[in-house]
C-alpha cells in the first residue's frame, strides 16, 4: 500500500461514515484479530508446541529423547517468550528521555490529575512522566492485549508546561484523559491505544532488525498500513470526542482557547524562541544559556532576555568589525542588534506590534487543512467542532502563571536544570557546526561578494545577498540599507530586496513604507504572496483597521489553500492525474536511456511524461514510470508479503543514485503492477525510454 | 636576436617606444607592447631555445643590466614558464609530489624577480600581470601573503622525515634541472604596493588585477588572461566570466574591443563539440555563435570568429554555409588588411578538406586567399607546403608559378623540424592531397617534403608506393624498393613510427621466429631503440622475438625483464600474447624452467581470449591428458614442485591470477 493508496482507502471510508457504522467496528475487530493470531499465535506455538511435546515424551518414558532434544525444545520457548517481550519492549526513542514524576515531586499536579480522571471516569495512572518535548500523551500499554487490562502512561513535556497557562493545560490533560476513559467508546480507544501499540512495535523491530523477527517485520510492514488505514477515520473520532469530553468539564472557550494557545506557542518556540538561541551560537563557540531555565522566567518576564556575550568573543567582534568594514557607508562598528532580544510569551501577546504578529500566526494556524498523517483534525476543524469562530478569534488569554509554575512549584527549576544539561550535551556538535559556520562561512561568503564587487558586474541580486551578509554579520542599519537600495536601483522590482526594505521599515515603526515595499515584492514576484497577506494583515492591525486586516487574512487563506492543493498534487502520482507527452528530444530520450543503463536488468518497461498538475499548469513536471521486471509468481507473492514489492523496493534503491539530465524537475513512479492505474492511464505512444523486450 | 647579441639598449629601446603607445591606450595595435613583452617573441621561434637556453640569455641581461624592468620582469615570467614545464600539463591529480615542490620552487623565483622588476619601474603592469597569472595559476607563495600581513617570511622548511626529504630532494633536482637554486625570500614588499584589503587575501589575484589595471585601465591584455582564469577548469564559471565583462574593470574599453573578451569566454562552450546526434546541443551552439556574430567586435576578432563558426558548420555537414563564412571572412581580412587576420591550420584544415578531398568547388577562391594570407608570417608549415604545391601545380586557385615554390618547401621543413604546424602534417598533408585525386600533387609534396629529410613525409611515400593509401596507386607510380627504402630512410632519421613499421611489416613480416641472424639483429636492435625512446609499444615485439629466436641468453633476459612490464600492459592483445607464449616458454624451457603445470594455466589463461587458439589448446591438452606425455608431465611437476613455489615466491617464474602450485 502506497501513500496515494492509503488516502485514497482513507477517504473511501470517510465517504461512507465508517466512524459511525457500527458494522464497520466488527471488520476493525477482524484486523486486530488477525494482527493478534499471527503474532500471538506464531509465540503460542513456539512455547506451547515443545512444552506438549517434552510432557508427551516424559510420559510415554523416552527420557533419553527428551535429553537429547533438550537445546532445541529450549531454543524453541526461548524463542516464543523473546516474541512475547517484544511487546514490552517496544518504546521510542524519547520514552528513554523522560523522568518520572512521583506525588511528593509535583502534589498540585497529581491533584489535578486525580480531579480530571475522578471527572471522566478514567482509569488510573500508572506512571507520570515528564520530558522536553512541547507535547503531551497518554500511551497504554496492554496487558496481554487488553485481557489483563492495560499499564497507562502520561507523558508530559515540560515546554508545554512552561507556556500553557493552567486551564489551559487543565483542558489538554483532559482531552488526554477523554481517550483513556473510552466514554465517548471503549472499542474505539482500545483501537487508538492498538494503533499506537503496532505502530511502535513495527518501529522498534525495525530499529533492532533481525533474521529472527524479519517473519514478523515483514507482516507488520504489510498489516500495520492497511490497519491505520482501516481505523484512521476511528482515530480522528476519537481525537473529537476527547476535544468535546474535556470542553464539557473545562468549557468550550478554554478548551479552545487551549488549542490556539498550544499551536501559538508551538509556532513562538519555533519562530522566536529557539532561533535567538541559536543566534548565539555566533559569539559562543559551546552551547550557551539555559534554555529551559529561560522558560521558566520568560513566561512572566519583566523584560525582554539576552544571553551575555563571553568577553573575549565580544573582543574578536570588535576587531573583526574593524577588518571587514568598508570605507564608505560601513565605517560604524557592528552594534548589538535589537533581534536578539526574547520577549516574555505574555509580552508577546500584549505589545502590539508583536500581538499583530501572533494574530497572524493563529490565522496561519487556523489556514492549514486537515491532512492525513496525523489522526488530528486540524485547528480549524477542532475550533469548529467547539462552535468558537475561526475566522478571526480573539488571541487566547497568556494566564498570570504557567501551567508549570502552578503545578510543579519549586520542580519546575529542578527540571529545567537538569533538561538544560541534557540539552547543552546533545546539541554540542550542531553547535560548534554552527558556531564554525557562522564566523568562518559567513565572513568567508561576505568577502567573495567583495572580490566580486570589485571586479564584476554587481547585480541587484549580488547587492542583495551583500545586505543579507551584511545584516548576519550584524553591521549597522545604514549599510545594507544602502546594499538594499542598490540593489533596487539596478532593479526596481528585485522583490527579495522590496521584501526586506519592507521588513525593516516594519521593525522601525514605519508601516505606509513597508506596505508599499510589500507591494512592490508582490508585484514583481506572485512567489511573496503569502507573506505579503500576512505583512499586509499584520500593518492593518497595527493601525486599527480590523476590516482590511480581516480580508488580508483571507485572501492569505485562500492563497495557502491555492498552494497546499498544488503540493499535495505535486507530491503524489496518481490515476488521476493529467499527463502529456514529455517533448523531450531524441537525443534527450537517448541520454536517459543510458543514464537509467545500470538499472535497465532490473526493469522490463520504462517511459517518461509530463504530469501537468491542475492547479497550476505551469508547474508542469516529468514522471519516469518504471515497471520492475518480475514473474507472475514473484509479483502476486509480493502482493501478500510486502508494502511494497521486494522488487519495487530494490528499484527505488537503485534510482537513488541516478541523477537524469532533464531540463526541469523529475520524479519516479515505480508500478508494482500492469494493472496500475497509473500504468494505464500514462500515454504509452512515442513516451517509450525501455520498451519491453518480450 | 638582439638578446642573443646582447643589444640590451635596442631591446629597452623597443620596449619604451611600444609602452608610449601602450599606455596612451591603444592596447590593440598589431605588435604592440604585449607582443613585445613575450618571451614567444623575445625569441626566435626559429631558434627554439630550450629553456635552459633562454634562461641563460635573460640572466646574462639581468647581469648587465641589473636596473632593467623588463630583463627582471621577463625572467620571472621564464621561472613561470619553468613552474608549468615541472608541473607538466596533465591533471593536477596526476602531477607527482616532488613536481609539485619543483614548480612551486620555480613559481618561488618568479615572484622574487617580479617583485624586484616592482621595485624598478614606476609602471610596472607587466610584472602585475604576471603575479596575478601566478595567483590564478600556482597560487601566491605563502612567505608573499606573509610579507602582506606583515609578518617575517620563515625559510623553506626542509623535511627531516627521509621519505619526505627524498620527495623534497627530487623536487629541489627538477629546478636545478633548468639551472635554478633555492633563493632566499624578501623581508620587504617594495615600497609603494598598497596594503591588501582582508577579503583580498584569499584570492591573491584581485590584487595583483587590481594593481595592473591601475597602471592601464585599458590593459587588454591583462583582462584576457583574466578572463581566461575563469574558466571552469580554473574554479571559476562562465557566469562570472559574464559578470567580468560586464564589470568596472572592463568598462574602459569600448562594446567591440570587450568583444575579444567574449570570444574569450563563448570559446570555453563553443570548442566543445556536441555529438553530432544532439540536435539539441548543436542547436544551442549555432545560437551561441549567432549572438557573438552579432555582437560588436574587432575586425580581427570578427575574422578569428568566422573561421570557427565556419569550421563548426562544416563538422555538423553544413558545408555550403561553411564555405559561406569562411568567404566572408576571406572577405574581412582583405578589408581590413591587418595583422593578425589569419587562420591556423586547425580552422583551415576544415576548408581544405572540403575543397582538395571533397571537391566543393571553391568558386570564390577562398582556400586560396586564406592561405596566402598566412604565407607573409612565414610561420606556419602547413600554409607554406599547400601554398608551395598549389602554385606548383596551379591547383585549387593558386596561379601556377614555380619560382618561390623551393624556398616555401624549404621554410615549412624547417618549421615542421623546429615542432610548428599540425602533428603529422608532413603525412597528413599529402595524404589529404591524395584522397582528393591529386595524386601528382601529393606525390610531389611528399617527395619535395622527404628530400628536405621531413621524416613523416616519408611514411606517406611508403604508404603511396606500397598501394596503402585510398584511391589505389596506379601501378605506373607503385614501386615497392622505393617504398621500403623511404621507410628505412625515416627509420634511420630515428622515427620511432617508421623503425616500429619497418620491424613489423618489413623485418619480421613472416613472424617472429627468425632465421636470418642478420636480419634477427637489426629487428631487435630496432626494438631496443624504439623502447629506449620511450615507446612501450616495442616491448611486446622483443619479448616474441627473443623467446622465438634469441639465444637461450637472450630469452632468459626477455623473460625475466620484459615480462613483469607486459604484465601490467592492460591491452588485451598483448595479455593475449603473453599468456600464449609464457605457455610456450614454460612447455618448452626456453628462458626458464620447464613447469608442465604453469605452461596449462597460461595455455587456459589464452584460451580465455582465444578459444580457438590451437597452440594453446594443444599446451593445456597435453599436460592434462591421462596420457603417457601428461603423465609424465604432472610426475616432473610433482617432482619440481617445492622449486616452483620458491621460484614463484622469489618473482622468478610468472604465474596467471589464482594459480596454486
Amino acid at each position: 500500500m502506497n501513500h496515494s493508496d492509503f488516502i485514497r482507502r482513507i477517504k473511501q471510508l470517510e465517504a461512507m461514515g465508517a466512524a459511525d457504522d457500527q458494522r464497520f467496528q466488527w471488520r476493525i475487530a477482524a484486523w486486530l484479530v488477525l494482527g493478534y493470531a499471527y503474532v500471538g499465535g506464531f509465540a503460542a506455538l513456539m512455547i506451547l508446541l515443545p512444552s506438549a511435546l517434552v510432557i508427551a515424551l516424559v510420559m510415554s518414558h523416552h527420557l533419553f529423547t527428551v535429553f537429547m532434544l533438550k537445546g532445541v525444545l529450549f531454543a524453541t520457548v526461548g524463542y516464543g517468550w523473546a516474541l512475547v517481550k517484544v511487546f514490552k519492549t517496544s518504546r521510542n526513542e524519547s520514552e528513554e528521555k523522560r523522568r518520572q514524576l512521583t506525588r511528593t515531586d509535583a502534589p498540585a499536579l497529581f491533584a489535578l490529575l486525580d480531579t480530571i480522571s475522578n471527572r471522566l471516569q478514567a482509569p488510573a495512572l500508572t506512571a507520570v512522566y515528564i520530558n522536553n518535548e512541547r507535547n503531551a500523551g497518554i500511551r497504554q500499554l496492554p496487558r496481554l492485549g487488553f485481557l489483563l487490562g492495560s499499564r497507562n502512561e502520561l507523558t508530559l513535556g515540560l515546554p508545554l508546561m512552561q507556556t500553557l497557562s493552567k486551564d489551559q493545560f487543565a483542558a489538554v490533560l483532559a482531552h488526554e484523559f477523554a481517550h483513556l476513559s473510552g466514554s465517548h467508546g471503549k472499542f474505539a480507544s482500545r483501537v487508538y491505544a492498538m494503533r499506537q501499540v503496532w505502530e511502535n512495535l513495527e518501529q522498534h523491530l525495525q530499529a533492532h532488525r533481525s533474521w529472527a523477527n524479519a517473519w514478523l517485520r515483514w507482516f507488520l510492514s504489510w498489516y500495520v498500513p492497511h490497519f491505520n488505514a482501516e481505523t484512521f477515520v476511528l482515530g480522528r473520532a476519537s481525537e473529537y470526542a476527547a476535544d468535546r469530553m474535556s470542553a464539557d468539564i473545562i468549557g468550550n472557550a478554554t478548551m479552545a482557547h487551549a488549542l490556539m494557545a498550544s499551536n501559538l506557542t508551538g509556532r513562538w518556540l519555533r519562530d522566536e524562541f529557539w532561533p535567538k538561541i541559536f543566534m548565539n551560537a555566533d559569539r559562543h563557540p559551546e552551547p550557551a544559556g539555559n534554555p529551559f531555565t529561560q522558560l521558566t522566567k520568560l513566561y512572566k518576564g519583566i523584560e525582554a532576555h539576552t544571553i551575555p556575550v563571553v568577553p573575549h568573543l565580544a573582543q574578536d567582534m570588535h576587531s573583526w568589525g574593524n577588518a571587514t568594514q568598508e570605507a564608505s557607508a560601513e565605517t560604524a562598528q557592528p552594534m548589538e542588534h535589537a533581534s536578539r532580544e526574547i520577549h516574555p510569551w505574555q509580552h508577546f501577546l500584549e505589545q502590539p506590534h508583536t500581538r499583530a504578529k501572533a494574530t497572524i500566526w493563529l490565522h496561519e494556524e487556523l489556514a492549514v487543512p486537515t491532512g492525513y498523517s496525523d489522526t488530528h483534525p486540524c485547528l480549524r476543524d477542532r475550533m469548529k467542532s467547539l462552535g468558537m469562530d475561526t475566522v478571526m478569534p480573539d488571541l487566547p488569554p497568556a494566564g498570570e502563571e504557567s501551567a508549570a509554575g502552578f503545578l510543579l512549584g519549586t520542580m519546575e527549576m529542578t527540571l529545567a536544570s537538569e533538561m538544560d544539561e541534557h540539552w547543552r550535551q546533545e546539541v554540542a556538535p550542531y553547535w560548534a557546526d554552527k558556531h564554525a559556520y557562522l564566523n568562518e562561512g559567513r565572513l568567508a561568503r561576505y568577502h567573495d561578494l567583495l572580490r566580486k564587487k570589485a571586479t564584476q558586474a554587481f547585480s541587484a541580486q549580488n547587492w542583495f545577498d551583500l545586505a543579507c551578509a551584511q545584516i548576519e554579520l550584524a553591521y549597522p542599519t545604514a549599510a545594507y540599507h544602502e546594499s538594499l537600495q542598490q540593489a533596487l536601483t539596478l532593479d526596481p522590482s528585485h522583490a527579495p530586496a522590496h521584501h526586506k526594505l519592507g521588513r525593516l521599515a516594519l521593525e522601525d515603526g514605519r508601516l505606509e513604507e513597508a506596505a508599499t515595499h510589500f507591494e512592490a515584492a508582490l508585484q514583481s514576484d506572485p512567489d511573496f504572496a503569502a507573506t505579503y497577506y500576512d505583512l499586509q494583515a499584520q500593518i492593518a492591525l497595527r493601525q486599527g483597521h480590523l476590516e482590511a486586516s480581516r480580508e488580508h487574512l483571507l485572501a492569505h487563506d485562500r492563497f495557502l489553500e491555492k498552494c497546499w492543493a498544488l503540493q499535495q498534487e505535486m507530491n503524489e502520482v496518481d490515476a488521476n492525474d493529467r499527463f502529456a507527452p514529455h517533448g523531450l528530444s531524441d537525443y534527450q530520450i537517448k541520454t536517459l536511456r543510458e543514464e537509467l543503463s545500470s538499472i535497465q536488468p532490473q526493469i522490463s518497461q520504462a517511459w517518461i511524461v509530463k504530469k501537468i498538475p491542475r492547479n497550476d499548469e505551469r508547474q508542469a513536471y516529468w514522471i519516469v514510470v518504471l515497471q520492475p521486471r518480475m514473474s507472475v509468481f514473484t509479483r502476486w507473492l509480493g502482493r501478500f508479503h510486502y508494502l511494497h514489492h521486494p522488487y519495487a523496493v530494490a528499484c527505488h534503491a537503485l534510482l537513488c543514485g541516478i541523477s537524469l539530465t532533464l531540463p526541469g524537475y523529475y520524479r519516479y513512479y515505480v508500478a508494482e503492477h500492469p494493472s496500475d492505474g497509473v500504468m494505464r492511464k500514462v500515454p504509452k505512444e512515442g513516451m517509450a525510454i525501455f520498451e519491453s523486450r518480450r | 636576436m638582439w638578446l642573443r647579441e646582447q643589444r640590451y639598449e635596442a631591446l629597452e629601446q623597443l620596449f619604451a617606444e611600444k609602452r608610449v603607445r601602450w599606455m596612451a591606450g591603444d592596447v590593440f595595435c598589431s605588435q604592440g607592447y604585449n607582443w613585445a613583452c613575450s618571451l614567444y617573441t623575445l625569441f626566435d621561434p626559429m631558434e627554439t631555445p630550450a629553456l635552459q637556453d633562454k634562461l641563460a640569455l635573460l640572466k646574462n641581461w639581468v647581469q648587465a643590466c641589473p636596473q632593467s624592468y623588463h630583463a627582471h620582469m621577463l625572467l620571472g615570467e621564464l621561472w613561470t614558464e619553468i613552474a608549468g614545464e615541472i608541473r607538466g600539463y596533465g591533471w593536477a591529480s596526476t602531477v607527482t609530489s616532488d613536481r609539485w615542490i619543483g614548480a612551486r620552487l620555480a613559481r618561488d623565483i618568479s615572484c622574487i624577480y617580479l617583485l624586484k622588476a616592482i621595485t624598478l619601474d614606476d609602471s610596472p603592469g607587466m610584472a602585475y600581470r604576471s603575479l596575478m597569472k601566478i595567483a590564478s595559476y600556482l597560487h601566491e607563495p605563502e612567505w608573499l601573503v606573509d610579507l602582506f600581513k606583515g609578518e617575517t617570511p620563515l625559510p623553506y622548511d626542509i623535511p627531516s622525515d627521509p621519505d619526505e626529504r627524498a620527495v623534497w630532494d627530487a623536487g629541489v633536482d627538477h629546478l636545478r634541472q633548468y639551472g635554478g637554486e633555492l633563493m632566499s625570500f624578501p623581508k620587504q614588499l617594495p615600497a609603494g604596493l598598497p596594503p591588501r584589503e582582508p577579503h583580498e587575501f584569499e584570492d591573491g589575484r584581485l590584487y595583483w588585477l587590481q594593481r595592473a589595471m591601475q597602471i592601464n585601465p585599458r590593459d587588454y591584455g591583462t583582462l584576457h588572461t583574466a578572463v581566461y582564469y575563469l574558466y571552469p577548469r580554473w574554479f571559476g564559471d562562465h557566469e562570472q566570466m559574464a559578470a567580468f565583462i560586464n564589470g568596472p574593470l572592463c568598462a574602459a574599453l569600448s562594446e567591440a574591443e570587450r568583444g575579444g573578451l567574449w570570444w574569450v569566454k563563448e570559446q570555453d562552450i563553443l570548442d566543445d563539440y556536441p555529438d553530432l546526434d544532439d540536435t539539441d546541443d548543436i542547436d544551442a551552439h549555432l545560437r551561441l555563435w549567432k549572438k557573438l556574430l552579432a555582437r560588436p567586435l574587432l575586425p580581427h576578432v570578427r575574422f578569428s570568429v568566422l573561421g570557427s563558426y565556419a569550421k563548426f558548420l562544416g563538422y555538423i555537414g553544413c558545408n555550403e554555409e561553411s564555405y559561406e563564412q569562411f568567404a566572408i571572412a576571406a572577405e574581412l581580412g582583405q578589408a581590413s588588411n591587418m595583422a593578425g587576420t589569419y587562420f591556423n591550420p586547425d580552422v583551415l584544415e576544415q576548408l581544405a578538406a572540403s575543397v582538395i578531398k571533397d571537391g566543393f568547388p571553391d568558386t570564390r577562391q577562398v582556400l586560396y586567399r586564406l592561405t596566402i594570407a598566412a604565407v607573409p608570417r612565414n610561420e606556419d608549415p602547413w600554409q607554406l607546403a599547400l601554398a608551395a604545391t598549389g602554385h606548383q601545380f596551379g591547383l585549387w586557385g593558386f596561379p601556377r608559378q614555380t619560382e618561390g615554390v623551393d624556398a616555401l618547401i624549404a621554410r615549412a621543413v624547417e618549421l615542421i623540424k623546429a615542432g610548428e604546424g599540425p602533428r603529422y602534417m608532413g603525412y597528413n598533408l599529402p595524404e589529404l592531397m591524395w584522397q582528393g585525386h591529386h595524386l601528382k600533387a601529393a606525390e610531389w609534396l611528399a617527395n619535395q617534403l622527404a628530400r628536405h629529410d621531413e621524416t613523416e613525409s616519408m611514411l606517406c611515400l611508403r604508404d603511396i608506393y606500397n598501394n596503402a593509401l585510398y584511391p589505389h596507386t596506379p601501378p605506373e607510380i607503385c614501386n615497392q624498393p622505393l617504398s621500403e627504402q623511404w621507410l628505412r630512410r625515416a627509420a634511420a632519421l630515428g622515427l620511432t613510427r617508421a623503425k616500429l613499421s619497418l620491424v613489423r611489416h618489413v623485418l619480421l613480416a613472416d613472424g617472429y621466429d627468425v632465421e636470418d641472424r642478420q636480419k634477427f639483429e637489426e629487428a631487435r636492435q630496432l626494438l631496443l631503440d624504439i623502447l629506449e625512446a620511450g615507446d612501450e609499444s616495442a616491448r611486446r615485439d622483443l619479448f616474441y622475438l627473443l623467446t622465438l629466436s634469441g639465444s637461450e641468453e637472450q630469452q632468459t633476459w626477455a623473460h625475466d625483464t620484459l615480462v613483469p612490464f607486459l604484465l601490467h600492459d592492460e591491452d588485451p592483445a598483448t595479455q593475449q600474447g603473453l599468456a600464449q607464449y609464457l605457455a610456450y616458454i614454460y612447455e618448452n624451457g626456453k628462458g626458464a624452467p620447464i613447469s608442465y603445470a604453469l605452461a596449462s594455466a597460461w595455455a587456459k589463461r589464452a584460451l580465455e581470449f582465444d578459444e580457438n587458439d590451437g597452440l594453446s589448446r594443444h599446451i593445456f591438452q597435453s599436460s592434462t591428458r591421462f596420457t603417457c606425455a601428461g603423465m609424465l608431465s604432472r610426475i616432473h611437476d610433482w617432482i619440481g614442485k617445492k622449486e616452483l613455489k620458491k621460484s614463484l615466491a622469489a618473482s622468478k617464474v610468472y604465474a596467471p591470477e589464482g594459480f596454486e602450485a
